[in-house]
């Protein structure tokens, strides 16, 4: 069991978390969903403009719909001049919302369009005035079917909330996106067993409610709230950690494995200079910067070359003083300093078939990769570098596939891809015997990682200075045997534990 | 006084004349049927009473005040409805089904379960089927529940929708019977819509025949045996008489 005790010991608070967003979503959802099914009812011919919204929302990936309102809310803020927290619970709350809407329309509008017409006719002609026709008949009748709208809304709402880690929402969610990034399965099992667990309960608890409902038995309905209020009140209780009174510090992470040891390396140095510190891991590449650069988080790890392509657009190789200022002028976000080390994208091949077809530069690649499948990472192919890839080479591949970065490794290894876009720093360059190929038209810019502050830390002398120890602290030989403890297959080792081994020989 | 009382009552669905016009007085006490085909009017006539449809013109009183004045909500509870689907609430067991008016008017509970009881014993149905739901009940059994129901809160006036339709012939006599002697025992006044000539022959005081929405015959059950000018209405009557005879003859 000592595999899972790190896990069980993040889970009170993170099902806290989890049990909050879901229970926030779906009430919010009930409270969208009674007017618009009044709505449907009163004109049947909103049904179809309705459902029809409400399906297409659905038709959007949970992920995709999560990640949409980082922009949508940024974009809100701009607007309205509000200081909207884009990041984290509000929207993961909006998201899941929305994804929760459709089965609750539905199971409503059929439920109540489905009662017994004979049932209604008698209930009119008793002299039920419209009020209590709809209590004591169309909803006790309507029940199982609006109920089992309810009850597919939870389950999906308690499922898809475990996606809100990339936007920065604290869920069960961090165990599978964590573990999934370091391979630390007994954490991706505490994930999906907590939220399983939690689905199972509440659809039981609804269903006892529903019963409830249709036979009009208070018991059964006050037994399966009071249930579900009790699911509250501990997740409550989970969340009831002692909190400081100053706003934490949150340490921004994007979602592999060195930016996680990173993060934890940074909270170690804030918590040491008496900062309380909070983590946000997981974050998308893209919505890493935009969070830090709107206050969201408060420091991170970015990487040169993704700053100057990807933020500022540039398509030249600033040196760092150049980079910095357009950073601070265009952004305000601050440049503490180069950790030290670089974390290129480099192009990479299994030792073996390199040498057999002499293969040493991406040059030398380009004459065979017509033949050949590349393994990406997932953002790669949308990025500047791969487009300036091929136009100084002229390559043409195969195929090309998308893997978390976990997997393209095991892609490579297995022979599913042939070349991988892997990062000069990690570890498993040199434990699986990869060979990097040179890039002598250098069509890749240099990616020194850089410790970046939000624009309102930047002018804190105090906070900068508790930073400074970091910066060129760190060989790229360091980061690489750092990266390996926790990517490795045999005594892998957690992020933490990597980051105290860099603070410790630092 | 009469119990209800039509003046010129119209009602039009798009092109077509449910009711085109109808004056009718129903005298306290007396059991009429509505007698037509398809499309007659006579079910759009019967649900003017209890306003569940609204005519276009005319007026519909109840002991004397026009029911556009009522408010139907309160109009509804003093009349008895009961009709073909009979509508028994699936959710609710009998005993909650027959209580529906005397709840909805606050009846304390002891008084309620009095008048289940006495209820169940009227319609001749047995107090265990108090706590069932009406799926565990016969066709039978769950008209009765539904006459019970129409009931509860004693009102004086009943109106029936083809009350017998779905019945069995057996079940469709028996219940035929107890419906007329209660109309009888509790002094009510009747009122039913039924297709079956033979059905209206037999238990009303009166029959209205209707057709293309307007009275085409207003009679007694001995008068229209009787003979009457209308030839369809004479050929209506002739059809259970005739059927009567050759049965009659059968057995002699």
């Amino acid at each position: 069991m000592s595999a899972f005790a790190p896990a069980l010991a993040l889970l009170p608070a993170r099902l806290a978390a989890h049990v909050g967003l879901s229970a926030a979503a779906l009430g919010l959802a009930l409270l969208i969903a009674v007017p618009l099914i009044a709505l449907m009812l009163a004109r049947a011919g909103s049904r179809g403009p309705v459902l029809g919204i409400a399906s297409l929302i659905q038709t959007i990936p949970a992920l995709a719909l999560l990640a949409l309102f980082y922009p949508l809310l940024v974009m809100l803020r701009t607007a309205s001049g509000v200081d909207l927290p884009v990041l984290g619970f509000l929207p993961a709350l909006l998201a899941l919302t929305l994804y929760a809407l459709l089965p609750i329309l539905r199971g409503g509008v059929t439920g109540l369009t489905g009662v017994d017409a004979e049932a209604l006719e008698a209930a009119d002609a008793l002299g039920m005035t419209r009020t209590q026709r709809l209590w004591r008949v169309e909803l006790p009748l309507a029940a199982p079917v609006m109920m089992a709208g309810v009850r597919t809304a939870a389950v999906w709402t308690i499922g898809a909330a475990t996606l809100a880690t990339p936007v920065g929402a604290t869920s069960l969610g961090d165990f599978i996106f964590s573990g999934l990034q370091t391979e630390d399965w007994a954490a991706v099992a505490v994930g999906c067993l907590a939220a399983a667990a939690l689905a199972i309960a509440v659809d039981a608890l609804l269903a006892l409610v529903e019963h409830g409902l249709a036979r009009l038995s208070r018991v059964r309905i006050v037994a399966g709230l009071a249930g579900l209020a009790l699911i509250g009140v501990a997740a409550l209780a989970g969340a009831a950690t002692p909190t400081g009174t100053a706003r934490p510090i949150v340490v921004g992470a994007k979602n592999f494995s060195e930016q996680f040891i990173l993060a934890e390396l940074i909270a170690t140095r804030l918590r040491a200079a008496g900062y309380p510190v909070e983590l946000r891991s997981g974050l998308g590449s893209a919505v890493a910067f935009r969070a830090l650069a709107s206050g969201d988080i408060d420091v991170y790890v970015d990487y040169s070359g993704t700053l100057a392509t990807t933020v500022l657009k540039r398509s030249d190789n600033p040196a760092l003083p150049a980079l910095t200022h357009d950073l601070e002028t265009r952004t305000g976000v601050g440049v503490v300093g180069p950790l030290g080390f670089e974390n290129a994208y480099v192009l990479a091949m299994r030792g073996d078939p390199a040498r057999k077809d002499g293969i040493a530069t991406i040059a030398d690649l380009a004459r065979v990769a017509p033949r050949l499948t590349l393994g990406a990472d997932l953002e790669f192919q949308t990025r500047s570098e791969w487009r300036e890839l091929q136009a100084a080479y002229g390559l043409r591949f195969a195929a090309a596939r998308a893997y978390e970065p976990t997997f393209m490794y095991r892609a490579l290894g297995s022979g599913a891809a042939d070349v991988i876009s892997a990062f000069s720093s990690d570890g498993r360059i040199a434990a699986q015997g990869l060979v990097v190929l040179a890039d002598p038209k250098h069509a890749i810019p240099a990616y020194d990682a850089l410790l970046l502050v939000s624009p309102r830390r930047r002018p804190d002398a105090a906070f900068v200075a508790a930073l400074k120890p970091l910066v060129r602290s760190l060989s790229v030989e360091r980061m690489r045997a750092a990266n390996l403890m926790v990517d490795r297959d045999a005594d892998k080792q957690s992020p933490r534990a990597a980051a105290a081994s860099l603070a410790k020989a630092g | 006084m009469s119990a209800v009382r039509f003046e010129g009552v119209a009602k039009r669905y798009g092109p077509v004349s449910a009711l085109a016009g109808v004056t009718l007085d129903i005298v306290a006490g007396s059991f009429v049927a509505l007698v037509g085909g398809s499309g007659s009017g006579k079910t759009t006539l019967l649900k003017t009473i209890n306003r569940l449809i609204a005519p276009d013109a005319g007026a519909v009183f109840v002991d004397g005040r026009n029911v556009a004045d009522a408010d139907p909500v309160q109009l509804r509870r003093g009349i008895g409805y009961a009709f073909q689907g009979v509508g028994l609430f699936p959710h609710l067991t009998i005993a909650a089904n027959i209580a529906t008016v005397p709840r909805l008017l606050g009846w304390d509970a002891a008084r309620i379960a009095a008048r289940v009881a006495e209820l169940l014993d009227l319609v001749d149905l047995p107090r265990s089927v108090a706590e069932r739901l009406p799926a565990a009940l016969s066709g039978g059994q769950r008209q009765r529940a539904g006459f019970a129901r129409a009931l509860a809160a004693g009102a004086k006036l009943l109106l029936l929708d083809e009350p017998f339709g779905a019945l069995d012939p057996l079940t469709r006599d028996a219940l035929a019977t107890r419906t007329r002697a209660l109309h009888d025992s509790l002094g009510l006044t009747s009122m039913m819509v039924t297709h079956d000539v033979q059905e209206a022959l037999l238990l009303a005081d009166r029959i209205v025949v209707l057709r293309d929405g307007q009275v085409v015959a207003d009679a007694t059950p001995a008068e229209l045996v009787a003979g009457h000018p209308d030839a369809q209405v004479a050929a209506m009557i002739a059809v259970p008489r005739a059927q009567a005879e050759r049965i009659a003859a059968m057995a002699s």
